[in-house]
């Protein structure tokens, strides 16, 4: 067996004309550089970004797949690693903060868990709005670099009732099982969960649950069980073991750079343009798409400000920031013809995280990849599928912690004033209360079937016990069949093409990437077909 | 903490394939079998007897342990006395730390029809074995593993690595190895 991780040796272009971008560009000021003919530009490395790219490099296509954020699989390690810990976490953690900022902020209601770090384009950002924080991933692999590779297909029937408008049959025939493959997701290790301390947390929250009657859920991942099951014998550098998910993971966990954008690269035709934002789209005269970029080194340094041309725009920045870069484009009137649906159906998966005192041992060593949920889902709006998420504390909390995920019926929306040129969100408490009532119903129930136990108030902001203002899974704001046609073309624009979780109405009851991806695999087959590239 | 300790191991052993198919290779795949669980409960099921002996009948524990490993034909030749090897590695369960007797619990088979040699060092117990006679294209062949300790031996809970290797001639294939983790409560025999 090898166990070299394998770097990409494939010489990326882009990086290099960047270095060496002309004197007026690094100056700040705009360049024109011209695509030519049948350019095609991916925004966004994520999910639906990586699929794409594959798709149009298999097809014989020429892509720039621009990401503004950093290459991770270029970066040097430091002290062996590319990513930090949970625990010490450095510049590479968190995206141009000067303090992390994590789902908890607080232990025993002191605040002994965030840390100064220095700025620097880290993995994780959160987008701020008003009454919510998105959690999303920065880099080369978007969100696949941050999640807990949590690979969840979802039920069937909500997925007709959430999208009625694609042909299920086709995709859990076709497109979920290319997902699953292409993700490389892999059961979890039942000897591990069962026989390892790495998950006594789990293992006493499945019992807690089940004396309630509530059943659990293996849940597949991404993650290389086979090479955990080496961690735990110190025979590999640890990753999930060490306190490694949401500031990156060096091994173990397979995400996009190892799999699908692995392929990608491989075909020699993408051309990968990393640290490099797009600050806004033009539709030009003559059809052609003129992207403002700014390309920034890892201290935030500005190399350039760039115009880039294309005849073909995949937008694959996820929720939120393709929303935000088709509603400034509305609103500011750059592309003319957008339709009115952009920014609507924006939800956070009906996310609302909580803890619990088990009055039991939960394990000082605790692995960062979850395995288990606990589940009731009926479709009904009580329906509740809760991830039970690891708090690697290094010390034993006797707490057990969940991510809920609910069938929240309401939606948010996006706006753009173009006054601050911002993007706000009208979702608040209120659009947050029916997840939270479905989790308390949940848990008040695993709570009375367990003497002695109860919820912690003293993890979240305001001592909140139910979290209703982040997420991990932002979903929607240009949902597939309203804002675009039914293949992820948007409607009134001919050549921009939508293909991330935008498409996907505000919730899918599961952690959303491996739908994500299938719809991906389903958009770019069609639009292929079609010679829509 | 080398990668060279998971190396396949070499070993000489008469894989052989018929002349007529040799274009053709041997593909066999090894499973370590899991242990049993209490999922009632969520723990560990400890029913797999821990002897106290390599021939003897008096159990000094009993576990959560692999009990058996299975070598199945999953290419289209057959294949003549499979071999492979297996390593067996305990690590303290209470302070995530080597254990200072990582060869201590040692294995052997019950299957007659299977060679099994002892390579034991000091990193883990080790064996080499070979299951003598023809594995058709489909067929699997079991080994059941008989742990035991030699006296005096004395350990509190502990997990066990058991890591399988099969040798075909269908190179790194992922099939080729397999890996369990079990777990003993505490063994105490003198």
């Amino acid at each position: 067996m090898s166990f070299n991780i394998t770097r990409r040796t494939l010489l990326k272009a882009s990086a290099i004309a960047a270095a060496a971008a002309p004197a007026d560009a690094v100056s700040g000021q705009p360049a024109v550089a011209t695509g030519g003919s049948n350019r095609i530009a991916i925004i966004g490395s994520g999910y639906g970004g990586a699929v794409a790219a594959r798709k149009l490099a298999q097809a014989g296509k020429q892509v720039d797949l621009i990401e503004m954020g950093t290459d991770w699989e270029k970066m040097s390690p430091i002290k062996g690693r590319i990513f930090t810990t949970m625990t010490s976490p450095s510049a590479r953690s968190m995206w141009f903060k000067t303090r992390t900022d994590m789902p908890f902020s607080y232990l025993g209601g002191m605040d002994l868990v965030n840390r100064r770090i220095d700025r620097g384009a880290g993995a994780l950002d959160i987008e701020y709005f008003a009454n919510m924080k998105v959690y999303v991933g920065r880099g080369i692999g978007g969100g696949s670099l941050v999640n807990g590779g949590m690979a969840v297909t979802p039920r069937r029937s909500f997925f007709e009732k959430v999208l009625p408008q694609v042909d299920a049959e086709e995709m859990y025939n076709v497109y979920f099982p290319r997902a699953n493959s292409g993700l490389r997701v892999n059961d979890p290790a039942m000897d591990v969960v069962m026989n390892s301390p790495w998950y006594q947390f789990a293992r006493v929250s499945a019992d807690q649950a089940k004396r309630a009657g509530i059943g659990h859920v293996m849940v597949p991942n991404v993650y290389d069980f086979d090479y955990m099951r080496k961690e735990v014998y110190g025979q590999v550098p640890r990753s999930a073991l060490d306190k490694q998910v949401i500031f990156g993971n060096d091994y173990g966990k397979n995400s996009l750079p190892k799999t699908i954008l692995k392929e990608a690269l491989a075909t020699g035709r993408v051309n990968v343009i990393p640290m490099t934002e797009v600050r806004s789209i033009e539709r030009a005269p003559e059809g052609a798409f003129r992207l403002q970029t700014k390309t920034i080194d890892f201290n935030g340094n500005l190399i350039e400000n760039r115009t880039r041309e294309y005849d073909r725009v995949v937008l694959a920045a996820g929720s939120i920031g393709t929303t935000r870069l088709l509603l400034s484009a509305q609103g500011e009137g750059t592309i003319n013809g957008l339709p009115d649906a952009i920014g609507r159906g924006w939800g956070p998966n009906g996310n609302t995280m909580l803890a619990r005192r088990l009055r039991t041992r939960s394990g000082w060593r605790q692995s960062t990849i979850p395995v288990m949920g606990l589940s009731n889902w009926d479709d009904s709006t009580d329906s509740v599928f809760a991830e039970i998420a690891p708090f690697p504390a290094g010390i034993d909390l006797r707490t057990g912690v969940y991510l809920a995920l609910t069938n929240n019926p309401h939606t948010g929306t996006f706006t753009w004033n173009r006054g601050s040129q911002k993007m706000f969100l009208d979702w608040g408490p209120s659009h947050a209360e029916p997840s939270v009532r479905a989790a308390q119903k949940f848990f008040d129930r695993i709570n009375r079937a367990n003497p002695g136990t109860g919820y912690r108030s003293d993890l979240f902001e305001k001592h909140k016990t139910f979290s209703d203002y982040f997420t991990y899974h932002p979903l929607g704001g240009a949902v597939l069949g309203e804002a675009t046609d039914l293949q992820g073309e948007v409607k009134g624009v001919p050549g921009l093409f939508v293909m991330d979780g935008s498409l996907i109405p505000a919730k899918i009851g599961v952690n959303p990437f491996v739908t994500i991806t299938a719809l991906a695999e389903r958009n770019m087959d069609r639009l292929v077909d079609a010679q829509r590239f | 903490m080398g990668s060279a300790a998971w190396a396949v191991p070499v070993l000489v052993t008469a894989n052989a394939v018929p002349a007529v198919a040799s274009s053709m290779k041997t593909d066999l795949a090894v499973d370590v079998v899991d242990p049993p669980y209490d999922l009632d409960h969520w723990r560990p099921k400890d029913e797999v007897p821990v002897y106290r002996g390599p021939r003897g009948h008096r159990i000094a524990a009993r576990g959560s342990l692999p009990p058996s490993i299975r070598i199945t034909n999953v290419g289209r030749l057959t294949a003549v006395d499979p071999s492979g090897s297996v390593e067996i590695i305990i690590r303290d369960y209470g302070n995530d730390r080597a254990s200072s007797a990582p060869g201590r619990l040692k294995a052997g088979t019950t299957n007659p029809s299977v060679m099994w040699t002892d390579t034991t060092n000091q990193s883990g117990a080790k064996y080499k074995y070979t299951c003598r006679g023809e594995l058709r294209p489909g067929q699997s062949i079991d080994i059941p593993l008989r742990y035991f300790v030699n006296p005096p031996f004395l350990h509190a809970e502990f997990n066990v690595l058991v890591a399988a290797w099969v040798e075909d001639q269908q190179e790194g294939d992922y099939d080729d190895n397999s890996l369990r983790i079990g777990h003993v409560p505490w063994i105490s025999v003198f």
